[in-house]
């Protein structure tokens, strides 16, 4: 019965999660662009080619633009289906004139320096990655300080710091799950925070959070035991 | 206020710089601003400075014009045919070059400044004005001459990404021009180069008028290298064609403008509103709508019901966003913005929904779609 109940809430899990994490189903997407291009398509032979070679998807996806292309050239037409935002942006600053441009010149320039000389971030600070915590205990964004502050007070706050910045996602959790539970720590910090007036909500997230990450590290011990034997 | 003349003389300037790296010998500059004028008007200078520099790198006084063709492909690495050649030649009115039976005759030099300062000057100054508390002058020796490197090298920077193709735009190798500027700053030896590079990645994002300027002509500059690289003819486009046909925006364009912090939404805003100052008329698709909405209720559940923390949530730039959001808001307020983006595409920009036409579907052509798919996603 008991093997039954940690199968269930194991599959359950995991179905949820097999919704939820991926940002969409790989079907759908596709199908999504092939609607489009068909009614690029369809624009195309009723309309004709307009200015610029429009009617066009503006899309940032890569892949979409590569298989709009690679029709166009063993479909022989001439005409493509998708530009890049960034292309289409390019091709429009070589039209204007001062006109266009004034009044726009801070938007303008920042999308020129991002694009071509700073890098852009990749990896979450400490600060946002504590904000995540917090959603994730059930709190909200603002609460986001007191994770902090549980962090900063650990030994491992600059393992943590290091594991965001290399994205490494396996040695972010196990950090994460380390600081919460340490016992001591936690109960050392909960105590000095429960006097505190109107944060029972915040305490209480915290605790269960904590109680979460016991339970499953000991579930993850037992099953590598198991595993062992 | 910069002046034509000032630009000039710093990518004149830059001309030595880069004849001093021979590897970069292909990016040589010469330009002239086109933010004070009409977009012709400045193309037909840019090309009269291309003309200028190739004459005055002779040390004779007679040229052929096919030795000043051959000459601004070695300079400038783009085809400038004789008969183009010929054609500038014919405009000129400058009592120092005489031009008879394709033979250009040089009554002395051509005047071009090689003076950096004029325009440099201002941006340092501002620079400096902004974060002198962070420096010492007169420990950092060479402060000076580290800022001027650094914008030699974003000028270059800016030349590069605009030669790129539509298909690499994503391989822009943003973080080894991260390394260069690091590498001048540690050559320079500047005292704290981390944060002299913070500082000056936040200048270059900053409101300063100056630098707007600078950075806008340099694109504009870098757009007529383009143009004349692909052999298009400068002068005969016009953005007044009277048919503008529909743009359909993909779901990741509708999420660039929701995300501020995204690295493409300055780039997609700045895009929306020219088109939409061009006269197109943009909109997206039921079925783009629909995507969309997964994306949000998908990041929602991430949010709300997963009580990990995975991989995805830093994939999904929805959460990414919110998380960098300086504002602080919580979930439900960020959950409420992003599905109300139907009005902020109406009201900023412009753009409705569109009113998918009927059309009967072609089935083979889609097939076609799918197998492409197929092959590509292997």
């Amino acid at each position: 019965m008991k093997k039954i109940k940690i199968f269930l809430i194991i599959y359950c899990r995991s179905t949820i999660l097999h919704y939820a994490e991926r940002e969409l189903p790989v079907k759908s997407a596709v199908d999504h662009d092939v609607y489009l291009i068909n009614l690029v398509n369809y624009y195309k032979h009723s309309e004709g080619n307009r200015q610029f070679g429009s009617p066009w998807i503006i899309s940032l996806h890569n892949q979409f633009i590569f298989v709009s292309d690679y029709i166009k050239t063993n479909k022989n037409l001439d005409y493509g289906f998708v530009i890049h935002a960034q292309k289409w942006f390019n091709l429009l600053m070589e039209f204007c004139d001062i006109d266009d441009i004034r009044g726009n010149e801070n938007l303008l320039t920042s999308a020129i320096i991002k694009y071509s000389i700073i890098p852009p971030k990749n990896s979450l600070t400490l600060d946002e990655y504590c904000k995540l915590l917090a959603n994730k205990m059930g709190l909200e964004g603002a609460d986001a300080e007191y994770v902090l502050d549980i962090i900063t007070k650990s030994k491992l706050k600059s393992d943590l710091e290091k594991s965001l910045e290399t994205n490494d996602a396996e040695n972010i959790t196990d950090k994460t799950y380390e600081i919460f539970a340490n016992v001591s720590a936690m109960d050392k910090f909960i105590a000095q925070r429960e006097s505190e007036k109107g944060k029972d909500r915040i305490i209480q997230g915290l605790k269960d959070f904590q109680k979460k990450v016991i339970a499953e590290r000991i579930f993850i011990k037992k099953c590598c035991h198991l595993q062992v034997l | 206020m910069l002046r034509k003349l000032e630009l000039t003389k710093l990518f004149v300037s830059l001309k030595y710089y880069f004849i001093c790296f021979p590897s970069m010998q292909k990016d040589l500059l010469e330009i002239i601003p086109i933010l004070e004028g009409n977009l012709n008007t400045c193309r037909e200078e840019i090309h009269k400075q291309i003309i200028y520099t190739a004459l005055n790198s002779f040390d004779k006084q007679k040229i052929e014009i096919r030795e000043v063709s051959s000459r601004i492909k070695e300079l400038f690495g783009v085809n400038y045919p004789e008969e183009k050649v010929a054609h500038q030649l014919e405009e000129l009115d400058l009592c120092e070059i005489k031009f008879e039976n394709n033979i250009v005759t040089l009554t002395g030099n051509i005047p071009q400044d090689n003076n950096i300062n004029g325009v440099i000057d201002p941006l340092f100054n501002e620079f400096m004005r902004r974060y002198k508390k962070h420096y010492d002058i007169y420990l950092d020796n060479y402060l000076k001459n580290t800022f001027i490197k650094c914008f030699e090298q974003i000028v270059g920077f800016i030349i590069k990404s605009q030669e790129i193709n539509e298909l690499n735009l994503d391989t822009i190798d943003l973080k080894s021009n991260d390394e260069i500027i690091k590498e001048i700053l540690v050559d320079f030896k500047v005292s704290n180069p981390d944060k002299f590079r913070s500082k000056l990645y936040e200048f270059l994002l900053s409101d300063s008028e100056n630098k707007n300027k600078f950075i806008l002509s340099v694109h504009q500059y870098a757009i007529s290298l383009d143009l004349l690289n692909r052999s298009s003819d400068l002068y005969t486009y016009s953005k007044d064609y009277p048919d503008k046909g529909i743009l359909l925006i993909d779901t990741n364009i509708i999420t660039s403008v929701l995300c501020k912090y995204n690295r493409f939404h300055d780039t997609v805003v700045s895009m929306l509103s020219l088109s939409k100052k061009f006269g197109f008329d943009i909109r997206y698709s039921r079925e783009t709508k629909n995507e969309l909405l997964r994306l949000i209720n998908s990041a929602d559940i991430m949010m709300r019901v997963t009580k990990s923390v995975t991989k995805y949530e830093r994939k999904n730039e929805l959460i990414t966003d919110y998380l960098r959001d300086a504002s602080k808001p919580n979930w439900t307020e960020k959950f409420i913005f992003y599905n109300s983006f139907e009005n902020i595409l109406r009201t900023k920009f412009e753009v409705e929904l569109l009113d998918d036409p009927c059309f009967e579907e072609d089935k083979d052509f889609s097939d076609y779609i799918l197998q492409v798919y197929d092959i590509t996603l292997c």
